[in-house]
């Protein structure tokens, strides 16, 4: 029975180093979205044990004794996927926070996630209008497809 | 109980607590404006956070609410579903956003038990919600 709970436990415990703790998900159906996510385990709710590594998303790196859940780490991740998609701007921002407890308040997880809908920008039509105001009123904006 | 058993027991609970359907598509309309609400959401149970046990049928045509050993609860699938209803209504979608949620603990649905073990019985729920106009 120990050794069923061990194995278990040291399966989970690989399942959490291979999961990694920064995600970024992007999904182009219609228009192009992104979902970024930074995880951290805290001992007693405060200590940071390890957290998303913010400049190498989706992989299985992590800062150890560090705490990257921040808004800020994670702007940088929609950041990111801004540059990997070449859109021009992120519309429709929302970040929001989720916390899970394990052995009361032990251990936390928590993590923060920003939502965003990547916008490209139209290439400029040639006018003929001298008028720089006019030229400017024809840019178009059009969501990433 | 082996964990095998116990594996074969938790799909099993985890298909029939699916059989209402894990998901949704619900719209409200704005009488003042005429603009509607969507909110489109799946949910599904996987093993180490990376094998899919079962979840809501994403599919627009299917037989039944829900999927086993398939992952459903996806960004792509969601949103694929949340593209074709605007387009089939003949509006288009704004200000739409992501709220996921994931549980790495397994908690039994109905009851406020969680095995406290992290990572070996996990929870995703994916909820895209938007305006279309």
């Amino acid at each position: 029975m120990k050794l069923r709970i061990l194995t278990a436990a040291a399966l989970a415990a690989l399942a959490a180093l291979l999961n990694g703790c920064s995600t970024v998900r992007i999904s182009r159906e219609g228009v192009t979205m992104v979902e970024a996510e930074i995880s951290g385990w805290y001992l007693l709710s405060f200590i940071p044990l390890g957290s998303g590594d913010p400049e190498s998303p989706n992989g299985s790196g992590c800062k150890l004794f560090r705490d990257t859940t921040t808004v800020q780490n994670s702007l940088s991740l929609v950041d990111w996927a801004l540059k990997r998609e070449h859109a021009d701007f992120a519309d429709d921002l929302n970040t929001y926070t989720t916390d899970e407890y394990i052995f009361i308040a032990l251990f936390r997880r928590h993590s923060i996630h920003t939502s965003a809908k990547l916008v490209k920008m139209a290439p400029i039509r040639e006018t003929f209008a001298d008028d720089a105001t006019s030229a400017r009123k024809n840019r178009r904006f059009e969501t990433c497809r | 109980m082996s964990l095998l058993e116990s594996v074969k027991l938790a799909g099993a609970v985890l298909a029939a607590a699916c059989c209402s359907g894990c998901f949704t598509l619900d719209v409200g309309r704005l009488d003042s404006t005429g603009d509607e609400n969507l909110l489109v959401t799946n949910y599904g149970w996987y093993l180490f956070n990376w094998i899919p046990l079962a979840s809501g049928n994403a599919s627009k045509r299917h037989w039944t609410p829900w999927v086993l050993f398939r992952d459903d609860v996806t960004m792509d699938k969601v949103q694929r579903r949340f593209i074709d209803y605007a387009r089939d209504h003949g509006k288009v979608p704004t200000e739409m956003s992501y709220h996921n949620y994931e549980s790495i603990l397994f908690e039994v649905p109905g009851s406020n038990f969680k095995i406290p073990i992290p990572y070996l019985f996990t929870y995703r729920e994916i909820q895209l919600s938007g305006v279309l106009k």
